[in-house]
This record gives C-alpha cells, sequence and structure tokens, in this order.
C-alpha cells in the first residue's frame, strides 16, 4: 500500500474520479455563475455584457441586498454563540455517561433527520397568532388574550425564523462533539485527576484544546449555514413580510426564479460563495495557531 | 524467478487499476450524457426513415412515426384534467396511427423552472408544450422560440373558436396559440354567515364595508378571507378595485405599457383596500394565511367572503374537508364602486394554452396537435366545471355545479376582461407588484411609496 501510495501516478489516477465530479458539479458552476454575474440575462434569449454594474447595483442600489446581509450575520452570530455553545453543553453531559445517554442522543439528533419543510410548518404553527402553542402558553400565564403574530409583523419575523434555524441543529453539532469528546483519551483526565484538577478545569485546559480541529469544523458548518440559509425561511416566511425576513438567499431566489433575472441573481449566488469562502478562510486562520497549541500538547 | 513472478503480479495490478478507472471513467461520462444519446440516436433513427421514406416515394411518408414530444402541468393523478388529456390523446392517436404522443408533467412551480431550463437550452427534447400566455410567454416570443400558428389555423378551426379569446396569443401580429379555457373572478359568499349577521352579500363597494361591520360581530368569523401571505392572492383583491376604480379598458392600456400607472384610481384602490385591513375586515393578521389557508376558512365557515376565480367554485363542492353547505354559497361579481368603473368590466380570460416549440421536427403535426389538444381540454375544462372553454359546440352540461352556473351567467354579461396583472407584466414588474400589494395587509403601510414602487417597475 505505501508503495502505491509513494507513486504520484497512482495517488493522481485515484483522485481523479472524485476530482471529475467536484470539477463538473462544484467548481464549473461557480464559474459559470461567475460569468453570469457579469450579464444582463433572462434565462432565455441573448445575455448582455455588463462588467461589474451587477455587483455595482447590489451594493449601492438595493434597497433590501444590505438589511439581508445583515440578516444572515445575525443568523451567524446565533449559531455561534448560540446554537454551538448549547451543542457543546449537551455534548459534555453525554460523554460524561449520563444515564440515558444513548436515549437522550438520539432525541436531540431527531430535529436534523426532519426535513426542514416539515420543522418550517411545525414553527408556523407555534408562532400562529390564534391558536399557536406560544401564544396559548403567554395567554395562561399572562391571563391576557394576548394575540401576538409573530411571522406576521416585521419586528419578529425574522427573529421568529431564527429561533428553529439554531434549534434544529443543536444535535447535529452535539452529535459532532460528542464524537470528538469520546475520543480523547481518558489517561488525560486521570493524570488531571490525580494532580487534583476540578472538572470544569479539565474540560477548559483538556477538553476543549484538544477539541480546537472539532470545534473548527462545527464552526464552519455553522457559519456557512447559517451565512447561505434559506428552506426555513423560504417556508416559514418567503422574506416577508415587507421583506424584513429576507437573507441572501431568499433574495438570490426571487431573482432568479421569480423575476427572471439571471445575471443579477447569479451575482447575489457569486457574493454567497465568496462570502463563505471568505469566513472558512477566517476560522482556519483562527484555528491554526489552537491547534498547533493542542498537537503540542 | 521470485523477481519475475513480482513484475508479472505488478503488471496484473496495473492492468487491473487501469481497467478500473477506464471503466469508473466510462460510467460518470456515460451518466452525463446518456440523455443527449438518447435524443441523437431517436433524431438520427428519425431522419433515417425520413431519407427513406422520401427516397421511395412521397406516399410513403404517412407511414413514418412521428414522435412528438408534450409537456403539461397536470401532475396530480387525481385532477380530473389530466385523466381527460390522456383520452383526449388516446383518441389522436387512434386517429393518427403514424403519431406518438409522449407526455410529461411536472407540478407547476417546477414544470414553470423545468420550462424556463430547457428553452435557455435548445429545449430539443420538447415538441408541444402547455405555457401562459400575455406577458409570460412574450420572453419566449422574443427569444423566437414559439411557433406562429398562423400557416395551420383553418377558417374551419377560426370559426369554431369564441370571439376575442386570442388576446394573450397574440404577439406582433401573428397567432402563437389558441385559447383554452378561460377563468373568471368572482366574490364567493356564505349566505349562511351573512344571514347570521343580519346582512346582504355586497354589489358595491359601502355594502362591503357594511357587510364586513356586522360580520366582524360573529364569533370566529373573519369577513373576507385574503391569504395575503402569497403575493397574488392579495393582488388579486388590490386589482379588483383597481378594476372597479379604474376601468377594464385603462388597466388593460397600463398593463400593455400604453398607459402609466398614475392615475388616480389606483391610489383610492389602495386605499380602500389599506381601509378594509384596518377595520379588520381581512382578519387581524392576513399576512400568516395564504391561499390554502384561507380557502380553507371559507369552506369550513371561518370566512364569509373569498375573492377567487371560478377554479374554486369545484372545491366548494368537492373538498372533503368542507363543513359548509355548498347550496350557501353565493357567487357575485366583483363589488362596483359607485359611480366608477363599468360593471361589465371583469378580472379573468384566457392565458393557458399549449403551445408549439419552434425547433420541433415536425411544425405541421405539432401544431395540429396543439390545436386540437386546445380545443379538447377546453370542453374538458367546462364539462368539469373548471374553466370556460374557449370554443364554440355543444357541451355536455350535466356535471356542471350550481356555483358554477351562476359563474357562467355573470360571465355572459362581462364585456372587458383583464387578465391577473401578474401573468400580463413581465416577470420583474409582476414580482415586485405581488410583493406590493402585501404591504397593503399591515400596518403602517405606504401609499407614496406604493405608488412609486409600481410607477418605476411597470413604467419603466
Amino acid at each position: 500500500m505505501d508503495r502505491i501510495l509513494s507513486n504520484k501516478w497512482y495517488v493522481a489516477i485515484f483522485v481523479l474520479p472524485a476530482l471529475l465530479i467536484f470539477i463538473a458539479f462544484v467548481i464549473i458552476p461557480i464559474i459559470t455563475t461567475g460569468v453570469y454575474s457579469l450579464y444582463d440575462y433572462n434565462g432565455i434569449g441573448e445575455k448582455v455584457f455588463l462588467g461589474f454594474s451587477n455587483y455595482i447595483e447590489l451594493f449601492t442600489k438595493d434597497r433590501y441586498f444590505p438589511d439581508s446581509v445583515k440578516n444572515s450575520f445575525i443568523l451567524v452570530a446565533a449559531s455561534l454563540f448560540i446554537q454551538l455553545p448549547i451543542s457543546f453543553t449537551l455534548a459534555l453531559i453525554l460523554s460524561r455517561g449520563v444515564r440515558g445517554e444513548k436515549f437522550f442522543r438520539t432525541i436531540y439528533f431527531v430535529p436534523v433527520v426532519i426535513s426542514s419543510m416539515v420543522i418550517g410548518q411545525l414553527w408556523m404553527r407555534i408562532f400562529k397568532s390564534d391558536y399557536g402553542l406560544l401564544n396559548i402558553l403567554i395567554r395562561t400565564i399572562s391571563g391576557s388574550d394576548f394575540e401576538y403574530a409573530w411571522l406576521a409583523q416585521p419586528k419578529t419575523a425574522f427573529y421568529a425564523t431564527v429561533v428553529p434555524a439554531v434549534w434544529q441543529y443543536i444535535g447535529y453539532h452535539m452529535l459532532i462533539f460528542y464524537a470528538g469528546i469520546k475520543s480523547i483519551p481518558n489517561d488525560y483526565y486521570e493524570a488531571a485527576q490525580i494532580d487534583g484538577a476540578t472538572k470544569f478545569k479539565t474540560t477548559l485546559k483538556i477538553t476543549i484544546p484538544l477539541l480546537s480541529p472539532v470545534i473548527k469544523t462545527c464552526m464552519i458548518f455553522a457559519l456557512t449555514g447559517a451565512l447561505r440559509s434559506f428552506d426555513l425561511i423560504y417556508v416559514m416566511t418567503g422574506g416577508g413580510p415587507n421583506h424584513a425576513s429576507e437573507v441572501p438567499s431568499t433574495l438570490m431566489y426571487t431573482n432568479l426564479f421569480r423575476k427572471s433575472l439571471y445575471g443579477y441573481g447569479s451575482a447575489q449566488a457569486f457574493f454567497i460563495v465568496i462570502e463563505c469562502l471568505l469566513f472558512s478562510l477566517i476560522i482556519s486562520r483562527i484555528f491554526k495557531r489552537a491547534e498547533e497549541n493542542a498537537s503540542s500538547l | 524467478m521470485m523477481i519475475k513472478e513480482e513484475e508479472i503480479h505488478m503488471k496484473v495490478k496495473k492492468i487491473i487499476t487501469l481497467l478500473l478507472v477506464v471503466a469508473m471513467m466510462t460510467g460518470i461520462i456515460g451518466c452525463t450524457n446518456a440523455d443527449n444519446d438518447a435524443s441523437l440516436n431517436e433524431s438520427t433513427t428519425d431522419n433515417a426513415a425520413v431519407n427513406e421514406e422520401t427516397s421511395d416515394d412521397s406516399q410513403a411518408t404517412t407511414d413514418e412515426e412521428i414522435v412528438l414530444n408534450v409537456w403539461h402541468q397536470w401532475s396530480n393523478d387525481t385532477n380530473e384534467l389530466k385523466k381527460l388529456y390522456d383520452e383526449a390523446v388516446a383518441a389522436y392517436e387512434a386517429e393518427h396511427p403514424n403519431v406518438v404522443i409522449n407526455t410529461e408533467t411536472l407540478d407547476t412551480e417546477a414544470y414553470k423552472t423545468k420550462i424556463a431550463a430547457e428553452f435557455a437550452g435548445s429545449a430539443s427534447g420538447i415538441d408541444v408544450f402547455y405555457y401562459w400566455g400575455a406577458g409570460m410567454a412574450r420572453k419566449l416570443v422574443n427569444a423566437d422560440a414559439l411557433l406562429p400558428l398562423d400557416d395551420y389555423l383553418t377558417d374551419d378551426v377560426k370559426a369554431r373558436i369564441l370571439p376575442g379569446s386570442t388576446g394573450a396569443f397574440e404577439y406582433n401580429g401573428q397567432t402563437f396559440s389558441v385559447p383554452m379555457f378561460s377563468w373568471y373572478m368572482t366574490l364567493f359568499a356564505n349566505k349562511a354567515l351573512f344571514d347570521e349577521a343580519g346582512t346582504k352579500i355586497p354589489t358595491t363597494y359601502a355594502e362591503l364595508v357594511s357587510a364586513s361591520e356586522k360580520l366582524l360581530a360573529l364569533d370566529d368569523v373573519t369577513p373576507f378571507a385574503a391569504g395575503a401571505k402569497d403575493g397574488w392572492n392579495a393582488a388579486f383583491i388590490y386589482q379588483a378595485m383597481a378594476l372597479r376604480e379604474v376601468g377594464g379598458d385603462d388597466v388593460n392600456a397600463m398593463l400593455r405599457g400604453e398607459k402609466p400607472f398614475t392615475a388616480q384610481g389606483y391610489e383610492e384602490a389602495a386605499k380602500k383596500v389599506s381601509e378594509l385591513y384596518d377595520m379588520g375586515a381581512f382578519g387581524k393578521n392576513p399576512l400568516e394565511s395564504g391561499n390554502d389557508d384561507a380557502n380553507s376558512a371559507f369552506i369550513t365557515g371561518k370566512a364569509a367572503m373569498r375573492l377567487m376565480g371560478s377554479w374554486f367554485a369545484n372545491q366548494v363542492y368537492t373538498d372533503a374537508t368542507a363543513t359548509i353547505d355548498p347550496d350557501q354559497v353565493v357567487a357575485v361579481n366583483i363589488p362596483v364602486i359607485e359611480g366608477k368603473g363599468n360593471p361589465s368590466d371583469y378580472a379573468g380570460g384566457f392565458i393557458e394554452s399549449f403551445w408549439v416549440n419552434k425547433g420541433t421536427s415536425y411544425p405541421a403535426e405539432a401544431a395540429e396537435f396543439a390545436i386540437y389538444i386546445n380545443e379538447k381540454m377546453g370542453q374538458a375544462a367546462y364539462e368539469t366545471g373548471t374553466g370556460f372553454s374557449g370554443w364554440t359546440g355543444d357541451f355536455d352540461e350535466s356535471g356542471l355545479n350550481p356555483l358554477f352556473i351562476q359563474i357562467k351567467e355573470l360571465l355572459s354579461e362581462g364585456e372587458t376582461g383583464v387578465l391577473a396583472w401578474d401573468t400580463s407584466l413581465d416577470s420583474e414588474p409582476a414580482t415586485i407588484h405581488n410583493e406590493l400589494v402585501q404591504t397593503l395587509f399591515a400596518d403602517g403601510f405606504d401609499i407614496e411609496a406604493f405608488i412609486e414602487d409600481h410607477e418605476s417597475a411597470i413604467n419603466q
């Protein structure tokens, strides 16, 4: 095996099929999107070359795009600072061997398995003004006849979609953290225990540093997932009311498939790709040092 | 000796890996090209057949097998129109033994995307397809993708087409399709709830307001189910008001780009919808419910009125979840605004039909089939109470429900029809319009922005 892998030709040949598929279904579409974004194109008929004016319009004239980017950053923040800490805490608790470990692991993972369409419908019912679970709860507690349309009011519509978005993938990240924690050898903990370290201290000094590659992966998943989130928002609000809950991908969808602005929509799509790559790179950079420290441990 | 054996071993391994790689590669290439190959083969064999026939003698062309690929959007097996389409196709094939109709279907939204994607390429797999006229097909006409049918419309066919039903299919003086069936917008009212509230079904805007006030007194009843979460539902209500304020001819002129969106009536119409929202006629949060929720609210007696197309009549009778008495449902014209517009103006018309791809290999046959299927499906839509046929003839009316017959009578008095704006306008202003009208169904409606944004979208 070593001999085969040391021959560069073999490596090339083995990598080739996957590489071809990757190029055909990832690289080429991204490049085509980039090319389309330079044109005025309605999907059928003539393409008119515009240069960068689609991008200029996007950042200077588009009334909804800046707010949609802001919304996506809110979603990123919620994913990184609410979703991941919860996932991590749950993973820590479960990995300590609570009773019913397997049961809870499965329960928390269930939302990940359910289709986003179903989750969206479910939470739409929860947020409904008249018979929604949330409002009924508030009514029971407060005794008033509280009737607030969470998803139909511009102030709350977007935040109401953030809740299920964060909730849905808690189990997913929890499982990755859980697997990571389980793979840390017990010896470290035993040694720390002998040295008299508290549980909190071992978490801080052993678990987190050794888990940094896993944390990095989770952060990249959470971040890119939030930046290109689409399904839940599309189902629950469609970007409305009056564009209050738009994110770049819902705007892109409207432009591409409703307004037939293939060039302009492609510019938004390309922006999302670049944004995701850029942030992934930044996170990788930040973690590079942490990982070096961990490996020297 | 040992070394040699090892060398042979290596060679065998090398050959095996190479073979594997080749197998994988052909697998990948095979996958991506499978479709193209198939269609290529088909067309080449067809061409070969054509060559053979023509060299033999011209008589033999009737034996040539012609495959027409037809696309439509009645994808659901429970849809009666799908069944009737299949019957019509079987009858056509029996009459034309050399023609094979190969039908593909997709659900509406997926269908629109699929057709757009096909025509972004060569659309070689499409001969005849279902599409929407007016603003939607204009893009295809401009791209020179549609076959004009003028040469194939015999006097006999023209005589059977209902006068004034081809407007949505004519571009630059050419006719690209023939009508299938039309729709007609009415106000559906649940008489039982009106009786309970002690008011009458409105014929004017003033009556609509006073009826809504009385209906609000009923417990758990929304006077008017808007379904405004779906832009086109919100748009229906605004378009109805604008039709009454501005008049059908002027709205049509505006949609054709001949008149700007500046008339006072458009603003008045917006104010009226907003007024209805403010008084609670659409319920507290109309933006929470879409088309399906609103339909469901009406057929379960939770809403007293619903402004919808004639297709809704069927649902009142056939929907298994309906709890109201269908005989209590009355269809009336859009309430008029005193002293404005023309009562004979209506919203609706012919918009859907089958079209022919200009790139088809068999223009004559495809055109003949398109005309045939439009006529047949027009009849089928009428006989099932889905829409009104664009063709004259003796139709079987035994299956029509009373509500549909009411609408038919309303339609017979209609003179100037206005199509749904989102099908008349180009896709960009259409989308902007559907988004803007939703702002009428929420607090803080900004009339100036509403008019300005419409102007900049429509008048450009």
